[in-house]
């Protein structure tokens, strides 16, 4: 039998990770300066985090003029939603103290 | 991983999304304003004699639609689903508007039983996104 914590995600394991992934797979789209807020961290620590999450294609940044502003704008990628819902699923099978057997599991008939 | 942290982690996500999804519901506003917008303008046009009165109507509804869309790239936080969303709205919109004043002109100039009920018509699917948009802002799943 294996333990669900092997199918955490590692990238959206990391605290202000997984903040960021459940703020974003909330909405279409979330600028960074309300991200920020939301998460509670300073803007480089965002930035970091944010630049990890794009390197793993789950979060995509895009920015765009509103005036003589720029602003950044961060979108949830479907590969990311996929991996935050299976990151949840591992997460409540923890909660609920499920152990699923491995694929390697012998079931054969005596 | 503990249990416990499994749980914390589960209600920090479940706080995230309490948070976060209201934030897309100003999106009810701006289907609703269009559709009030397209209702007015449908109903001048049809029913107006003056040409001063379309032109002035014209201005009216170009303006606010040009200020609800400043409104829309000002927010910061844009709804689960808003791109097919706003697509399908504003694309029924066009198509009921077009059918509207194309075969309201040509067939029903100045009649009330055409264009009182087309420019409700026309008010039905930006009203209907918004408040889609609404219901999700207000949905905890």
């Amino acid at each position: 039998m294996s333990h669900p914590r092997v199918r955490l995600d590692e990238v959206i394991h990391s605290p202000v990770r997984f903040s960021v992934v459940a703020a974003l797979a909330s909405a279409d789209t979330i600028e960074f300066r309300v991200l920020r807020d939301l998460v509670e961290v300073s803007d480089s620590v965002l930035s970091k985090q944010i630049s990890t999450l794009e390197d793993s294609g789950y979060v995509a940044v895009s920015k765009f003029r509103v005036g003589r502003r720029t602003r950044t704008s961060l979108t949830l990628t479907s590969a990311g939603r996929k991996a935050f819902d299976e990151h949840v699923r591992a997460l409540r099978d923890i909660a609920d103290g499920v152990a699923l057997p491995s694929p390697t599991d012998d079931r054969g008939a005596d | 991983m503990r249990r416990e942290d499994a749980w914390d982690a589960l209600e920090q996500a479940r706080d995230m999304n309490k948070r976060v999804r209201p934030m897309g519901g100003w999106y009810a506003a701006y289907g609703i304003l269009y559709g009030l917008t397209s209702l007015g303008l449908v109903l001048t046009l049809g029913l107006t004699d003056s040409g001063v009165g379309v032109i002035v109507a014209s201005v009216v509804a170009v303006t606010i639609i040009c200020l609800l869309s400043v409104y829309s790239l000002r927010q910061p936080v844009k709804p689960l689903g808003y791109g097919p969303l706003h697509v399908w709205g504003v694309a029924t919109w066009g198509l009921i508007y077009g059918v509207a004043l194309f075969v309201g002109m040509y067939l029903f100039p100045g009649d009330m039983l055409w264009w009182a009920p087309m420019a409700v018509l026309s008010a039905l699917p930006t009203s209907v996104t918004g408040l889609i948009a609404l219901r999700r802002s207000r949905s905890t799943k």
